[in-house]
């Protein structure tokens, strides 16, 4: 890139998106406080942004590399960056012109280890960023995801029923059950405090629970706040296209919580993708939640 | 018969005559009332019995003048002839004692019945007085167009009402200006100015300060009033258009519970069946020292920067803007002989910008050097800088903001630029006349930045 002084050999990512409102929808979806920080990792396979809190919840946006329409990297290892996650999804939303196909071209690093962006669809026209990186603090805890015995336990739910269910559950106190029964195949959610309140999902037709595995009864417990940060923010497009979101409990009892986020471009200016009711599935987003269950769970499980 | 009150008050031919008389008296016009018994607010009927003793006293003195002038007083003619049957007189007469002060008497004859009526109506003792004050004399009173309100509720007074809730409202011979934060310094400065015919049509304006007025009103109140009158207009629908006129005038009048006269700019849309009257406050109209001070201040506000250009897109620009926001607090805006155009905001953390190339020049222009065509944005506005080509201040990012909030006025173009010596941002606003690329000169409308860092 003659435009700028940096030496394109010595980056070690030069990619350019031409959705970047898919991008900010994915990272708002992980953004639960005004002010947080977030960990980028490069890889060959994408870039992915770590969130964490206080050790018990984790948040991934993962951005495979084909959800770029150029991606050339050239690391040695996995750079890690911090940023704040804030900062940079504002950032992010000026170069997001409604009505427009915003396209964007990302390098790191800049001559003073900045993340620079810039966007590349008018030549007469250009909206730069310099966001400053600093060294990443260490990720805090483990979060290796194992699962329990031969079968996951696991089921996918509406995005919409899950994100309804969650909020309802807010009244009743901090902590809420989740319990997963074969026979008759239903998934619980219960919260208890000034009052309680249990919502019960079916496994009989895949309204709700589109999908449905567990060979016996598990129980935890997790604090309702990391809960709602799996879905507070999740993006109007998730509910919009009827997406489905993916749970999954594993050993100790850590939850898993999937997303599915479209980063493909917007339809109306590609009706033909529309008209044959296909969308490149590789278009996707992924975001993954962990969630550590509170420590006096009941002794029903494994 | 006829009763007195509509002999004196709501006979047509009367009414005509109040209309007329120079000194404005409408008996119908509570402030004038007010005024001509020392601010005490009198109904109709108090008046008449008050007009009638008038005149009674009149008549016991009429002698006693005739025969015994007071020492520099003129006696008041008793030559009167009474008018022809059916027509109806005014006379009036003025004598100016020593002592300076001038007493008017207006009298009216009617000659309706046999019998015909003449008396004294009031005494004008107040022009010394009114001088004094030197604000009494102001009128103004104006008829808005069908253009203007257009212009006004749909375009105007909603996106000024977001540069400032209070703005200035001065008039003159022959434009109206909305002024924003001349007087106060600090904010943005807005100067929207209007030619008369643009807004108004039967135009009238006096003041003891060359016909110039000024006043602050609070614009969302002003607004509402316009939009009203206009639902009024419209609800009585069509007609004739001048049944529906909104009539705007300035009045003092006492506020319920209050015994300081207050002044109000009045709207009066007399529809069809029925008459609406709005009342906006106004502020106490402007002496004639900060008069003065406002017209220094707009005189001053009409430096054009050297360069312009022309930002093509508002509403993208707008976008950007009010995204750039929630990232940092002060905007660098630099503006180059060669049309480039390039904003940045930068805090510890991050350096956001946008560059807008190859815009529209108007004023001082250069041809932009080959070798600036292949480096980034900040480094061009740097060497632009440095070779003079270009200026750069810095302004507050909420400020330019609500600058950019005025396209909302629909302007046909919009030009940045800097001011000599970086004195401050300015954005002018351009009209066409509608179905061409001429200059409409009737409107204008700019804005000027307060720069945060002089330098």
């Amino acid at each position: 890139m003659s435009s700028s002084a940096v030496d394109s050999e010595a980056l070690d990512l030069m990619c350019q998106l031409d959705n970047v409102q898919g991008m900010v929808d994915a990272l708002s979806a992980v953004r639960w406080k005004r002010n947080q920080d977030a960990v980028i990792e490069l890889s060959e396979h994408g870039v992915v942004f770590i969130v964490e809190e206080t050790g018990c919840l984790q948040a991934k946006v993962y951005l495979q590399r084909e959800l770029f329409t150029r991606y050339e990297y050239s690391a040695q290892g996995r750079p890690r960056l911090g940023v704040s996650l804030g900062l940079f999804v504002d950032c992010l939303n000026t170069f997001s012109v409604p009505g427009h196909t915003s396209f964007i071209e990302i390098r790191y690093p800049g001559p003073d280890m900045q993340l620079l962006l810039k966007s590349v669809d008018s030549l007469d026209a250009c909206i730069y960023a310099e966001v400053k990186t600093r060294i990443p603090d260490s990720i805090s805890w483990d979060y290796n995801f194992e699962p329990v015995g031969s079968t996951p336990l696991t089921f996918t739910v509406k995005s919409a029923a899950l994100k309804e269910a969650i909020d309802d559950l807010e009244w009743p106190g901090s902590s809420i059950q989740i319990k997963l029964q074969p026979d008759p195949p239903a998934v619980t959610f219960r919260g208890e405090g000034h009052g309680d309140l249990q919502i019960d999902l079916y496994y009989v037709n895949t309204d709700l629970l589109v999908a449905f595995h567990c060979d016996r009864q598990v129980s935890y417990r997790y604090k309702y706040k990391f809960l709602r940060a799996t879905t507070s923010n999740i993006p109007n497009s998730v509910i919009k296209d009827n997406r489905g979101s993916k749970l999954t409990i594993g050993r100790g009892g850590m939850l898993k919580v999937q997303h599915l986020v479209s980063v493909a471009r917007s339809s109306t200016l590609h009706p033909h993708i529309d008209s044959a009711g296909y969308q490149q599935p590789s278009r996707i987003a992924y975001i993954e939640f962990f969630v550590k269950p509170e420590e006096d769970e009941d002794a029903v499980n494994d | 018969m006829e009763s007195s009150p509509h002999a004196l008050f709501w006979c047509k031919e009367v009414v005509v005559v109040w209309e007329l008389t120079e000194f404005g008296f409408r008996l119908d016009d509570l402030d004038r009332n007010q005024f001509v018994h020392k601010m005490a607010g009198r109904d109709s009927t108090e008046l008449v019995s008050c007009v009638v003793g008038l005149l009674e006293e009149f008549q016991g003195t009429h002698s006693s003048f005739l025969s015994s002038p007071v020492s520099g007083r003129v006696p008041i003619s008793a030559g009167w002839c009474p008018p022809p049957l059916g027509s109806l007189k005014l006379n009036t007469d003025a004598t100016v004692p020593k002592s300076g002060s001038s007493v008017v008497y207006i009298s009216v004859e009617l000659s309706r019945t046999k019998s015909s009526l003449s008396f004294p109506l009031f005494q004008l003792c107040h022009l010394k007085k009114k001088q004094e004050q030197g604000q009494s004399w102001m009128k103004f009173k104006a008829f808005l167009t069908e253009n203007g309100v257009n212009l006004l509720e749909k375009r105007f007074l909603p996106t000024l009402d977001k540069m400032g809730k209070i703005c200035h409202l001065f008039l003159t011979r022959e434009h109206a200006f909305f002024l924003h934060n001349l007087l106060s310094g600090d904010g943005v400065q807005s100067i929207a100015q209007f030619q008369k015919e643009a807004l108004f049509d039967d135009y009238r304006i006096s003041s003891q300060n060359e016909d110039r007025i000024a006043f602050a009103i609070d614009i969302s109140l002003l607004n509402r009033a316009v939009r009203s009158s206009v639902s009024i207009c419209s609800e009585l629908g069509g007609g004739g258009s001048n049944a529906n006129r909104l009539q705007i005038k300035l009045v003092k009048k006492l506020p319920p519970n209050s015994t300081l006269p207050t002044p109000f700019l009045t709207f009066e849309t007399k529809g069809y069946k029925s008459a609406v009257i709005q009342d906006v406050p106004i502020s106490k109209p402007l002496s004639r020292a900060q008069v003065l001070e406002l017209q220094t201040a707009l005189d001053m506000a009409q430096d054009l920067p050297q360069t312009l250009v022309q930002v093509p897109d508002l509403n993208q620009l707008q976008n950007f803007v009010d995204r750039m926001k929630l990232v940092g607090d002060l905007l660098n805006v630099s503006i180059s002989k060669y049309g480039d155009l390039h904003v940045q905001t930068s805090t510890t953390l991050i350096t956001l910008g946008a560059e807008f190339r190859k815009l529209l020049v108007v004023g001082d222009r250069a041809v932009p050097p080959p070798e600036d065509q292949n480096v980034s944005a900040q480094i061009r506005s740097e060497r632009a800088i440095l070779r003079g080509d270009a200026q750069s201040v810095q302004v507050n990012v909420k400020h330019f903001s609500k600058s950019l909030q005025c396209h909302q006025v629909k302007p046909d173009c919009a030009f940045y630029g800097i001011a000599p010596q970086g004195a401050c941002l300015t954005v002018i606003f351009q009209f066409f006349i509608p179905g061409t690329r001429q200059t409409d000169k009737s409107i204008s409308l700019h804005c000027r930045l307060p720069v945060l860092d002089p330098s």
